[in-house]
């Protein structure tokens, strides 16, 4: 109908009242003309209205005089009616014109800046980048034509060295900056100063590869916490090649560099672990209350639901709904509803084998956790140890890894 | 429509049927479709006998066609078609 309206709004169309007489006659008159007519209804007072094309206005006339009926146009519509009364009031049309101009120029500015992180920034604040970008060019207020994106994402990355990426999206009148910051390097690598390589826990050694230094340690050695596999020391007398020179220069003063290498051991974990026979489970038993309050002036009344709550031990959950606020002012009502969900608690009794079992697991996965990245679980046991009370369970796990035990010690 | 002369009904109504033709183009019938009771299209008439809000009276070759029901207008006219739209509650036909 939407359309059909459309259809006859562009050529123009006119409303016709027909008079309390020959309403019929004019509209079969019409008919054989092949005047089309549309929503034509009669009025509580006896006239006919109906809608005509604006282009059969000529034998209107005709029309009613064959008929014998009195007919009123009583509207016009269309657009050469509307062009006609807009060119009357042209500040209107100026305004319009305005409106649409000042529309296009505002959405070509960048009202907003936003930062898009994935995950958190670790070396640089929001701030610090919106600024690099505001001295780019790219703050609210600039003009969008007049950006390069290439150029900004380029300008602000070398403002911030810290970045490793930036992209720059517009979204309308939306800049988003997403960055991607460097990864810091671990700190013992930004170490460049002369080091041993220690060991930072007991183990087995398994695997040596000297980088740079001289190894102290020898596959199959154990070694104790603390004690230096690699060092960063060179001794001249050692140096092979160079011994006579260095012997005829009567120089023996050591080299000295920064260790590097990978020393695989096996490091063995172990961790105690007790754990009761019987836990406290609680369990809700399907049964539920609900209470409606209405909170207002620093009291609660009920207005739905039990006033006591029926059930000894329960889960309660709450929700407020408080009238959405009208600037400052706050509605000084509430509504709470809380829904109860009654509880039971049980006592579970596992047996032994089963709380050690579990218990066990706990510790290993525990274990594993913390173990360092690169670490390789060879074997893993859980051993039940004798309990002194006889409501818990004792366990003891044992983890051999194969692990890089070497850590950086500067000299 | 044509105002030739015309053969009996009943040759015309066998003819159409020998012919599979539909029969209201072939009979020259009104074809009236309903849309529950809120819109009815008549095609093919005659012109319109009398018109109101609760009544609409279509002359047809099959003589006067009598539309009863509440606040019914006229949604279009045109020379082989006619839409009513409104509360519907009847069809009466008067024939000739």
């Amino acid at each position: 109908m939407a359309w059909h309206n459309w259809l006859s709004y562009l050529p123009g169309y006119l409303l016709l009242e027909i008079g309390p007489r020959n309403g019929e006659r004019f509209l079969n008159l019409a008919l054989a003309r092949g005047v089309a007519l549309w929503d034509i209804h009669r009025r509580p007072d006896g006239n006919i209205e109906a809608k005509m094309r604006l282009s059969d206005y000529k034998v209107l006339r005709e029309l009613a005089r064959q008929g014998r009926c009195r007919i009123r146009i009583k509207d016009k519509q269309g657009l050469a009616f509307w062009w006609r009364s807009v060119r009357r009031r042209q500040l209107l049309l100026l305004g319009g014109v305005f409106f649409c101009l000042a529309l296009w120029l505002l959405s070509n500015f960048i009202w907003v800046v936003e930062v898009r992180v994935k995950g958190e920034l670790k070396q640089l604040s929001r701030a610090q980048i919106l600024q690099a970008a505001a001295a780019e060019g790219l703050k609210p207020a600039a003009w969008k034509p007049g950006l390069d994106i290439r150029a900004l994402e380029y300008g602000i990355g070398r403002r911030l060295p810290q970045l490793a990426w930036v992209g720059i999206i517009f979204a309308g009148t939306k800049a988003e900056i997403e960055v991607v910051e460097k990864i810091a390097l671990p700190e013992e690598d930004r170490l460049t100063g002369p080091a041993h390589i220690v060991a930072s826990k007991d183990g087995l050694i398994q695997e040596l590869v000297v980088l740079a230094g001289e190894a102290r340690v020898k596959i199959g050695e154990t070694v104790r916490r603390g004690e230096i596999l690699i060092s960063g020391i060179i001794l001249p007398s050692q140096e092979g090649k160079d011994k006579d020179a260095i012997k005829k220069n009567n120089n023996l003063t050591p080299r000295l560099v920064r260790a590097r290498g990978i020393v695989r051991a096996r490091v063995w974990y172990e961790k105690d672990l007790t754990a009761p026979l019987v836990i406290a489970e609680t369990r809700l038993t399907g049964r539920k209350a609900m209470q409606v309050k209405l909170a207002a002036g620093g009291k609660e009344f009920l207005l739905k639901g039990p006033p006591q709550i029926p059930f000894s031990s329960f889960e309660v959950k709450k929700k407020v709904f408080a009238p959405p606020s009208w600037g400052h002012f706050n509605l000084p009502a509430e509504l709470i509803i809380l829904h109860y969900q009654e509880t039971l608690v049980r006592n579970f009794h596992l047996t032994p084998e089963r709380a050690a079992a579990a218990a066990g697991e706990k510790a290993l996965a525990e274990l594993k956790n913390s173990l360092p990245a690169g670490a390789r679980v060879l074997k893993e046991r859980i051993i039940i140890l004798p309990s002194t009370q006889k409501d818990e369970v004792k366990v003891r796990v044992l983890l051999e890894t194969s692990e890089d035990i070497g850590a950086v010690a500067p000299l | 429509m044509s105002r030739r002369r015309r053969l009996p009904v009943r040759i015309q109504e066998s003819l159409a049927s020998f012919l599979e033709l539909p029969q209201d183009a072939a009979l020259d019938l009104p074809k009236i479709t309903l849309f529950g009771n809120l819109k009815l299209i008549l095609e093919n008439h005659r012109g319109i006998i009398a018109y109101t809000s609760e009544a609409i009276r279509i002359s047809t070759t099959l003589g006067e066609i009598k539309i009863n029901g509440k606040n019914m207008i006229l949604r279009h006219i045109k020379s082989d078609l006619i839409t009513v739209e409104g509360d519907i509650r009847g069809i009466e036909y008067g024939l000739a």
